[in-house]
């Protein structure tokens, strides 16, 4: 990272980034095979982050953590078109 | 890879491509070339192989976006934009997928603070740290700011059963 700073000169600093993250989906209503239908499934995920600066002479070193988590249904509708090719 | 294998690109539809202000060159035509960049951000891509002898098969995939940020802290502000390119192989076998996604992202921006006027200097400071952060070169005035980051993000998913499917991911990178 470097600050570029108005009154001139710049200051720079490396980064260090570690992520990890974990998710699941499932149907709920599985789509259908054939034909037209409605499908339901339901999905989730968790993400934690953390970017760190390190310690320079002119800046002091930094953390910052990121979480999030997330619930959601996701629904389609399968149409097959007549006469259609597979 | 497969010769068989599917490639598919989609996203190519960017903004940037020659729009005309007005419409259809009532103003006279405005156009601007097209670069290699405005060409890959929002553009991704999905190549599978065909199945192995092991009955797996092997698939690579990338996409390219833009973002922009924008934050504030206090009286310190900073906003930017950051583009972000990740490239990834997989292999999937029965139940079982595991990849590995390389991700290079770039960022650029702007920081102010409005009141660095009134900000008093910590008095439990050393006499180094004193100069260096109350000494005025930190914090006074705006500035820009850059940073790029590279990262490998190692990532796998399995079927549990006929339903459920559970999938994980962890990254490590380096940047300046």
């Amino acid at each position: 990272m470097t600050l570029k700073l108005e009154m001139g000169g710049s200051l720079k600093s490396d980064l260090i980034w570690t992520m990890a993250a974990a998710g699941a989906r499932s149907d709920l209503l599985p789509p259908p095979k054939e034909g037209n239908g409605v499908a339901l499934a339901l999905t989730t995920d968790a993400l934690w982050a953390r970017t760190s600066s390190e310690k320079t002479h002119e800046l002091a070193a930094s953390d910052s953590d990121v979480s999030r988590l997330r619930v959601g249904l996701e629904g389609s509708y399968r149409n097959t078109l007549k006469g259609a090719a597979t | 890879m497969s010769g068989k294998g599917l490639l598919a690109l989609s996203g190519l539809d960017t903004p940037a491509a020659g729009y005309v202000d007005g419409g259809f060159g009532r103003r006279g035509a405005q156009t601007r070339s097209l670069s290699w960049r405005d060409l890959l951000l929002g553009s991704s891509f999905t190549a599978t192989g065909s199945r192995d002898a092991n009955g797996g098969s092997l698939g690579l995939w990338g996409w390219a976006a833009q973002s922009s940020f924008d934050g504030r802290e206090g009286t310190f502000s900073l906003d930017g934009e950051a583009t972000t390119g990740l490239l990834g192989a997989d292999y999937v076998r029965s139940k079982w997928l595991a990849g590995l996604a390389l991700m290079h992202s770039s960022g650029d921006g702007g920081y102010a603070d409005a009141g660095t006027g009134s900000v008093r200097c910590p008095q439990d400071l050393d006499a180094e740290r004193r100069e260096v952060l109350c000494g005025g070169a930190v914090q006074e005035g705006d500035g820009d700011v850059e940073a790029s980051l590279t990262a490998a993000v190692p990532y796998a998913a399995i079927r549990a059963s006929e339903r459920p499917k559970l999938w994980g991911a962890a990254g490590y990178g380096t940047g300046g």
